[in-house]
């Protein structure tokens, strides 16, 4: 009888390793150990190959003084190798770090994906060098210098590494390029904010600020390349698509881009099928993979928030992240089980962001000035889409509301933010007032109030964060208007809490005489509207939306924008009636509303909401998004600001 | 032996079953070679960080199992467990089944069709009739691997077997 293992044996003693194959690799792999000698045995192994090897490493005339100075103090590669992996820009042994620790593991990094990931660390460790020096007070103009000079080859190392692997594997292309957007713009942020907290105690140096700069155009980079490479995922889908006839995929309505009905061809309808599923083989890939990446940081996250002090402020802070992560892994699973892919991958890649980012912060807290990232965490506490407000309750037990928020440029206030100049204090002593009052609130009876206050507050805070990002980057003009923002947005909810506080206490009377005759309640009534008429016009960078709900009574009409990016850049407009308190405005009438935000030209309004739920509306192009002469790096700069600081804050 | 020497005779012992073992889990020799690589570097990173390993077979398998299982997952289209829907097989009927698909199998199966039947084989069974009958490992030795029970293990070297066998007799 043939024996099945023999079979098997026999079947496979053709594969080996050829005896060139296996001593190359044996080869390397003595390398390795030598460059990672056992902690117990300084003694490096010898092997006349690596030898070879390791002088041509050590040869580099950037390291020779460093090397030589480090062995006078030390005669073992392993005391040298790791002396240096604290090493800064500018310290004795900081070449010793780049050219020979990272340079020897860039020799042993097999394969796309960790190739691609190394690129990035390596990028990620000059940012974290340079905030390292930053938080010091040590980037000056010298170093500076020494550490633009290195990231800017790694940043390029970087983005050519995705472009190499964009071709054979545009998956990982666009998954690293996600990363690396998400890795800059982290860093971008951190870096500005210490720029901006030391211009305020006036020890800034200038090399730091050149750096967050570069640091900002790199990001620009970044996130072209991730644009640029979730296109080229959706282009191919089109394009396949585009032959597919009936056999289109109907679940997602990024797929389709335009159906030939005439295709009838049996073959043709064989060869669309098997490209339908390689496109479906893709998307489903990218969003496994997105998910995969977004569990693994999500436990990383959590391994960080444990090591940490737990009465650390920055704990709950840290927490309340992963757990808005955690809800968009959550949709982005029941997405999977619905097969829109599109919408998984989005959900994933946004839980993916918001916990790199939460990662990065923590490790931030470690190394630098704890106080100033926990500020950072504690003056941007929401960082999601979902919010929590905490309530009190008179028995003094707390209660969540999650109360869903829209992003932070939903605006309304622009009009007349940028009227009066006012300084960063008064905005902050404004925020702080509305985050007290949000604190102090005695009741949940008013919880949509207090929902708007928040999110008035959130887009006050955003607006802060986006002025500081400017005026770090030295644009005083663009701070002024968001501060101006941030001003009106708090005000606004401040004024808001203090209107609704009026009108909920019983033992003060309202501020309006004449309110005092009005009945106390009035049920807001609003008669089905049909098609909304919708005026669109855009102008200087901004949307605005108008119009009026017809039939409706004893209501105000609050109107907001939300924008969200997945995957193309769209807008919701949101209204919402609340009951009014004056007789006099309960006629049967029309409700106008008002809503803009900024957003680049090229957005689509997708949703109207009236409280919460969807109508029909046509749209009327006042002026036509075409004729906008805004250029477009213009729109994209101020669209990254705006990301930049939502995605500090972990919403899209 | 210094741990160096024992790192050393385990590349020299292992190194060519481990390629072997990879090349038909992943179908790509470069790919093979650089699991390969990867995971003995892997293991020297482990004995840096002062850890011990007493024995470096099962310490390898499991480190070039967790390697190809990420290799995996960057192109799969659907979860392993999706493939493998547990069927309640009673315990203790495993060893009679996987023998009798095996009789089967013996007689049909010519060794220059091995290559191909093993990459055409889904890789939640490939995984672990690869570890059974090209490593010679035993279920428990598999199962400890992955982090299954033994009957989950051997429920799948059951299935790859008569997967073995439909495809063979398809072939005919």
């Amino acid at each position: 009888m043939k024996s099945f293992r023999t079979q098997l044996k026999k079947g496979t003693m053709s594969v080996a390793l050829s005896c060139e194959e296996r001593e190359a690799m044996r080869g390397r792999i003595v390398e390795y150990m030598e460059f990672l000698p056992l902690a117990r045995d300084l003694t490096p192994i010898t092997s006349e190959a690596s030898a070879v090897r390791s002088w041509r490493l050590f040869g580099s005339r950037h390291i020779v003084g460093a090397l030589a100075v480090a062995l006078m103090v030390t005669t073992t590669t392993y005391s040298v190798t790791n002396a240096a992996t604290d090493a800064l820009p500018g310290d004795l042994l900081w070449p010793v770090k780049v050219h020979v620790n990272e340079g020897v593991k860039t020799v042993f990094v097999n394969g796309d994906e960790a190739q691609v990931a190394w690129e990035r660390e390596r990028m990620e460790l000059r940012l974290e060098e340079a905030s390292s020096l930053a938080a010091q007070g040590r980037l000056d103009a010298e170093r500076q210098d020494v550490v633009s000079k290195q990231f800017a080859i790694q940043a390029e190392a970087a983005v050519e590494k995705v472009r190499e692997i964009e071709t054979r594997d545009p998956v990982l292309a666009a998954e690293a390029s996600a990363e690396l957007a998400d890795t800059l713009d982290t860093h971008k942020a951190v870096l500005a904010r210490m720029v901006v907290e030391q211009e305020a105690e006036g020890v800034v140096e200038e090399g730091a600020r050149t750096f967050v700069e570069e640091v900002h155009r790199a990001a620009f980079d970044a996130e072209s390349l991730r644009e640029e490479t979730e296109k080229n995922l959706s282009l191919v889908e089109e394009t396949d698509v585009a032959t597919s006839g009936d056999e289109l995929p109907n679940e997602e309505v990024d797929n389709v881009s335009q159906v030939d009905t005439n295709v009838t061809d049996g073959n043709a309808s064989a060869t669309v099928q098997t490209t339908d599923g390689v496109v479906q083989e893709k998307k489903n890939r990218a969003a496994q993979r997105a998910r995969d990446r977004a569990t693994d940081l999500q436990t990383r996250a959590e391994e960080l928030i444990e090591a940490r002090d737990q009465t650390d402020k920055i704990v709950p802070l840290a927490r309340e992240q992963v757990v808005t992560a955690g809800v968009l892994i959550a949709e982005g699973d029941a997405a999977l089980t619905d097969g829109s892919l599109s919408r998984a991958y989005g959900a994933f890649r946004q839980a993916a962001s918001i916990l790199h980012k939460t990662i990065a912060l923590l490790k931030v807290a470690e190394t630098y000035n704890p106080e100033l990232t926990q500020g950072m965490l504690e003056e941007y506490p929401v960082a999601s889409e979902t919010a929590n407000i905490q309530e009190s309750h008179g028995d003094g037990g707390t209660e969540e509301v999650q109360a869903r928020l829209p992003s932070t440029n939903a605006t309304g206030f622009e009009a007349s933010a940028a009227e009066s100049p006012v300084s960063r204090e008064e905005v902050v002593r404004m925020t702080d007032e509305v985050q007290g009052m949000l604190a102090e609130r005695k009741n949940g009876d008013n919880a949509s109030f207090n929902g708007d206050a928040y999110r008035y507050l959130k887009d006050a805070i955003a607006s802060t964060f986006r002025a500081d990002i400017a005026l770090s980057l030295g644009n005083t003009e663009e701070a002024v208007i968001l501060l101006s923002q941030a001003y009106a947005r708090a005000t606004a909810a401040r004024d808001l809490l203090k209107g609704v506080d009026s009108a909920d206490s019983t033992s003060n009377p309202p501020h309006d005489p004449a309110l005092e005759t009005i009945p106390e309640e009035i049920s807001p009534e609003v008669v089905a509207t049909s098609t909304l008429s919708v005026r669109h016009s855009f102008d200087d960078l901004v949307h605005t939306y108008e119009g009026v709900i017809p039939n409706i009574s004893c209501v105000a009409v609050d109107a907001h924008l939300s924008v969200a990016e997945v995957p193309h850049t769209v807008l919701s407009l949101a209204l919402t009636t609340t009951p009014l308190t004056s007789e006099d405005a309960c006629e049967g009438q029309s409700v106008s509303y008002r809503a803009t935000t900024s957003a680049p030209a090229a957005v689509d309004l997708i949703s109207i909401l009236l409280n919460g739920e969807a109508v029909s509306w046509s749209i009327e192009e006042v002026v036509s998004r075409e004729e906008s002469t805004v250029p477009p790096q213009t729109e994209s700069l101020i669209r990254r600001t705006i990301e930049g600081a939502q995605k500090m804050l972990g919403g899209e | 032996m210094t741990k160096e020497d024992a790192y050393l005779e385990a590349f020299d012992l292992y190194a060519d079953a481990l390629f072997r073992h990879a090349y038909f889990r992943v179908s790509d020799r470069e790919k093979a070679k650089d699991l390969v690589s990867d995971a003995f570097m892997k293991t020297w990173d482990y004995l840096h960080k002062g850890n011990t390993v007493d024995d470096f077979r099962p310490f390898l398998y499991r480190t070039i199992n967790r390697l190809i299982i990420d290799e995996y997952r960057k192109k799969k289209t659907e979860s392993l467990d999706a493939l493998l829907e547990d069927e309640h097989v009673p315990s203790g009927a495993f060893e009679e089944l996987i023998e009798g698909s095996l009789e089967k199998l013996e007689w049909e199966l010519d060794a220059k069709q091995v290559p191909e039947l093993l990459s055409a084989m889904p890789e939640a069974y490939r995984e672990v009739v690869v570890m059974r009958y090209l490593d010679g490992l035993m279920p428990a030795e598999i199962a400890d691997m992955l982090g299954e029970s033994v009957n989950t293990v051997s429920v799948r070297i059951h299935r790859g077997m008569q997967w073995l066998a439909r495809y063979v007799e398809g072939q005919k």
